[in-house]
């Protein structure tokens, strides 16, 4: 039976995955989780690799995640970001419309400029938390149950103490989606 | 809404708004001293205050007027309720806005707390020794320094120049010990800005005196807080017009607290003019991005003025 | 090499202290106030001055007006918030007082980065206001 496969059959080695470290800017983060996300066929980005980047501390301890959402969140909070985002902005808009000098807000500035300022940022101050990991020797029928439980996608996955690699819902979704197949 | 249509609709409103005021204004005239069985309803009074705030809002943004130097003037003005009441709504009014600007402001590193923190342990002194003074003085010395406070300020409006980035040959002693200094972004080309200030001491005797106006007359001092950290201090004027907003923020904080204490609160008055203050500043952030009539900041200056003279003459005794 | 913080586009840490705390105090006192607004204005709170009799008083100067309706001046209000026009100074007072509590809560992030100087700025930024808010001046009188 499919589901009773452990989770180390299927889980992304962590050395095939992005990492970076949590004191670097988010501008690097992104860097390598292109790298990882664009396989370069023929100059085109062939989107075969993995959607998130694993955030470590300096003594290699998983810390953190992050992923598109997250980061366009940090990028363009004013069209990505929440609803206190976007009062935010507002809040920051009126304060310098109320002095005469609304083009000096930044809403105005360059997208461009923007986007580069925002990405300064430390990772550490923006990265998800983890919601949750699992051992390689669990099966997958607790892998699902705990990924969907915690409403994630992503499960980093320890042997031992150890972080081995990441167990990802589109693998999981293959193997439940299979069934239909047999 | 097209853009004209929605500038008429403004302006409709604005106009409303004024006729209404000047209508009620003069009506209480007659009203006799507390005691009097009103004959409107109750909601009628807060409602009123939450439209004219809310028009207030949009007028401070289109404008560029802060709405904490318009609520206490056309407030005192054209409604019934007594100055010290006014007052105190009108310091909750703006350091709300202030509050609310505040975190943004300084995550985006806009306002620079290092620049603010001195200033402010001036400012706030100070703004609590004027709340004490504008709460032990008469009514109608009040009213008559508020008036030519007003117009002075009127003045001010229009003749204040505003420098991007002013030319700052060396940051004096005080700032380089105290490192107040930065960098911020140019907003149309990206280029980053060093940004240093001088005669801070020269600033800091001025923020006593916008201390102890702020706390008198429960306006909100951005007016004064810019010139003072732009064309005095030599701070660029997006780290200025941030900062200043920032600052009033912890100014008011200690008047507002001055006029608590001594019972000048009134929750009917005050949130209502919260709500209408807030809710009109982000419509009116909305409408700045379609359009920005140039006419409303003379409008506004306009009534502003009028508020001043009716603030002169209600203390005259006319 | 270690950076200038003052020379980096990001705020310093005891600026992203402050702005964490006064956007939460912030937003928890906007929400108090319109909480207890709504209880007062529906009359599902009773308040201490009804209604309809308010605008008798917001004429008066304030000392006519503490006489009046033999409200104390001060904290007292902590004591009436059963009453549903009082229990707005909750709010009220949260907003008033988010500022003291940023300021106390830099002083470890600012002492921690040897700037012992702002920390002390801070603690006496925190006092000053802490004194507006204790209110031990008193305010005087007409």
């Amino acid at each position: 039976m499919p589901l009773t496969r452990k989770v180390k059959d299927l889980l992304v080695p962590i050395r095939d995955y992005a990492v970076v470290n949590e004191d670097r800017p988010l501008s690097e983060a992104i860097n390598a989780l292109r790298k990882v996300y664009c396989q370069i066929e023929m100059g085109k980005c062939t989107e075969a690799g993995h959607r998130n980047i694993l955030v470590l501390n300096s003594q290699n301890k998983l810390v953190g995640i992050l992923d598109f959402r997250t980061i366009l969140r940090v990028l363009i909070p004013e069209i990505a970001g929440g609803l206190s985002d976007r009062l935010q902005a507002l809040g920051v808009l009126a304060a310098f419309a109320e002095a005469g000098t609304e083009e000096l807000d930044e809403s105005r500035m360059s997208f461009n400029a923007r986007v580069i300022k925002n990405s300064d940022i430390k990772v550490k101050q923006v990265m998800l938390k983890i919601r949750g990991t699992i051992r390689e020797e669990d099966d997958l029928l607790k892998a699902l149950n705990l990924m969907y439980g915690n409403k994630v996608t992503v499960l980093p996955v320890y042997k031992n103490e150890e972080l081995v690699g990441v167990l990802r819902e589109s693998d999981l979704f293959l193997t439940v989606a299979d069934i239909t197949t047999k | 809404m097209t853009k004209t249509g929605k500038q008429g609709v403004f302006f409709i409103a604005l106009l409303l708004s004024v006729i209404l005021l000047a209508g009620n204004g003069y009506a209480n005239e007659g009203l006799v001293a507390a005691g009097t069985e009103s004959s409107t309803a109750w909601w009628v009074w807060p409602l009123l205050l939450l439209v004219v705030t809310f028009v207030m809002g949009i007028a401070a943004v289109l404008g560029g007027v802060g709405g904490g130097v318009l609520f206490v003037p056309i407030i005192s003005g054209f409604f019934p309720f007594h100055l010290d009441f006014v007052r105190g709504a009108g310091l909750l009014v703006a350091l709300a806005g202030a509050l609310a600007a505040g975190p943004g402001l300084l995550k985006m590193n806009l306002a620079s707390l290092r620049l603010a923190m001195p200033v402010a342990l001036i400012a706030s002194s100070f703004a609590i020794i004027g709340a004490m003074i504008g709460l032990a003085l008469p009514t109608q010395i009040v009213q008559i320094a508020l008036g030519v406070t007003i117009l002075g300020i009127c003045v001010l409006m229009l003749v204040a120049k505003k420098s991007t980035v002013p030319d700052v040959p060396k940051a004096d002693k005080i700032s380089s010990v105290l490192r107040i200094y930065g960098v911020y972004q140019e907003a149309s080309t990206g280029e980053i800005i060093d940004w240093k200030i001088h005669r801070t001491w020269q600033g800091l005797v001025l923020f006593i005196a916008i201390g102890v106006m702020a706390g008198m007359f429960g306006l909100g001092a951005g007016w004064a807080n810019v010139p003072v950290l732009n064309l005095l201090m030599g701070a660029p004027l997006k780290i200025s017009v941030a900062t200043s907003k920032f600052l009033l923020s912890i100014t008011d904080t200690s008047a507002a607290w001055i006029y608590l204490n001594k019972g000048c609160v009134i929750p009917m008055m005050v949130v209502p003019s919260l709500i209408g203050i807030m809710g009109g500043s982000f419509v009116g952030v909305r409408l700045l991005k379609v359009a920005k009539p140039g006419l409303v900041r003379w409008i506004v200056i306009g009534m502003l003025g009028f508020a001043g003279l009716k603030a002169l003459t209600k203390g005259l005794g006319f | 090499m270690t950076a200038d913080p003052n020379k980096s586009l990001q705020a310093s840490p005891e600026q992203v202290v402050y702005a964490k705390v006064l956007e939460k105090g912030m937003l928890l006192g906007l929400g108090l106030i319109l909480l207890s607004f709504a209880l007062y204005v529906l009359g599902i709170l009773k308040p201490y001055i009804p209604v309809d009799e308010i605008s008798k008083y917001w004429t008066l100067s304030v000392d006519e007006y503490l006489r009046t309706t033999n409200i104390h001046a001060g904290w007292s209000w902590v004591g009436m918030l059963g009453y549903g026009d009082f229990l707005n100074f909750v709010g009220i007072a949260l907003l008033a007082g988010v500022t003291i509590v940023c300021f106390l809560v830099i002083v470890p992030v600012l002492w921690k980065n040897n700037d012992k100087l702002y920390a002390f700025f801070s603690v006496l930024e925190a006092l000053i206001l802490s004194v507006a808010a204790s209110g031990i001046l008193g305010s005087g009188g007409h």
